[in-house]
C-alpha cells in the first residue's frame, strides 16, 4: 500500500545530528581511524606537547600530521587533557 | 518413607482453581489438571525457560477448556480424552508464546541491524566533515575543533587564543557550516 510505504520512508528518515554526537564521532575518528603502527613521520612527544600548551605558536606540519595519525592525535589529547586539568577555567 | 522425585514434584504441583482472567476452572477439568500437570508443565518449562510462565499458561489453559465445555451444546458428543484435549489446550498455547517470542528476537536482531548500519553511516558521515575541515580551514580554526572534540568549553577556547568565547564559536560554527554546506550534510538538531 502506498499509505504504509510513506510511513516506513518516514521512519527510516535519518535524524539530524547534535553537536554531542558530532564531538564524541569527531574524537573517535581522529584518535582510531588512521592507525599508524610504524609511526611513519612522527613528530618526537615534545612538539606535540608543545602544541597542545602553546597553541598560538602551532607548526603546520605538527598540526598537519594529527589530522592523520591516530597515536599522535592520542598523545596530543592526553596532553591537552592534562593542560585543561591543570588551568581550569 | 522417603518419596521418589517425581512423586514429591506430583505433590508440590499446585493448580489455582481460578486463573488469571478470573474463569472458575470445573472441578473435573481441576481433577484432571493434577492428574496430567506436573508432566506436561515440566515440559513447557524446558521450553520456555520460565516455570511462572509455563505454571500461568496452564491455569489459562485449565479455564479455557472449561469454558469451552461449558459452551458445548446438550446434545454434543461428550468429551472423551479430557486429559488429552487439555494437554493439547495448553501446548498450543505454549507454542504459540515460542513463535512470538521468536518473532521478538528476529524484530530485535533486524532492528540491531538496521540501527548499526545507520551508526557506520553516521560515523562515515562524520570522518568526511572532520577531513573536510581539517583540509580547509587555518590552524586556528583547526585547532580549536580539536579542543572542542577533546571537551574543552568556548571559554576556554577562547582564552587560549586570546579572542572572546563567541567569537571563537562562531568562528568553528561557521567552518562546520561551510563543511557541511560542501559535503550536502543537514544542520544539527537546536
Amino acid at each position: 500500500m502506498p499509505g504504509a510505504r510513506s510511513k516506513r520512508a518516514k521512519r527510516r528518515k535519518k535524524k539530524p545530528l547534535s553537536d554531542e554526537e558530532l564531538r564524541e564521532l569527531s574524537r573517535k575518528h581522529f584518535a582510531r581511524d588512521f592507525p599508524n603502527p610504524k609511526r611513519l613521520g612522527c613528530p618526537p612527544k615534545g612538539e606535540l606537547k608543545r602544541l597542545a600548551e602553546n597553541p598560538r605558536n602551532a607548526k603546520e606540519s605538527v598540526l598537519g600530521h594529527i589530522s592523520s595519525c591516530s597515536p599522535c592525535y592520542r598523545g596530543y589529547s592526553r596532553f591537552l587533557q592534562a593542560k585543561k586539568k591543570k588551568t581550569p577555567i | 518413607m522417603k518419596a521418589t522425585p517425581a512423586r514429591s514434584a506430583a505433590s508440590s504441583f499446585f493448580v489455582s482453581p481460578v486463573d488469571r482472567r478470573g474463569r472458575a476452572i470445573d472441578p473435573l477439568v481441576l481433577a484432571v489438571a493434577y492428574e496430567v500437570g506436573p508432566r506436561v508443565v515440566a515440559y513447557a518449562d524446558r521450553l520456555l525457560v520460565d516455570t511462572a510462565l509455563a505454571m500461568d499458561l496452564f491455569e489459562v489453559s485449565a479455564g479455557a477448556v472449561t469454558q469451552a465445555l461449558k459452551r458445548r451444546p446438550k446434545d454434543a458428543q461428550p468429551v472423551l480424552d479430557l486429559a488429552s484435549y487439555l494437554s493439547k489446550t495448553y501446548l498450543r498455547k505454549v507454542g504459540l508464546i515460542r513463535k512470538r517470542r521468536k518473532r521478538l528476537e528476529k524484530a530485535i536482531e533486524n532492528h540491531a541491524r538496521i540501527e548499526s548500519s545507520a551508526r557506520k553511516s553516521l560515523e562515515a558521515e562524520v570522518a568526511v566533515l572532520c577531513d573536510q575541515v581539517m583540509a580547509t580551514y587555518d590552524k586556528v580554526v583547526r585547532q580549536m575543533a580539536y579542543r572542542h572534540y577533546e571537551g574543552f568549553s568556548w571559554k576556554e577556547i577562547g582564552a587560549e587564543f586570546g579572542i572572546d568565547p563567541h567569537a571563537a564559536e562562531a568562528r568553528y560554527s561557521r567552518a562546520l557550516a561551510h563543511a557541511r554546506l560542501l559535503l550536502g550534510i543537514p544542520p544539527p538538531k537546536i
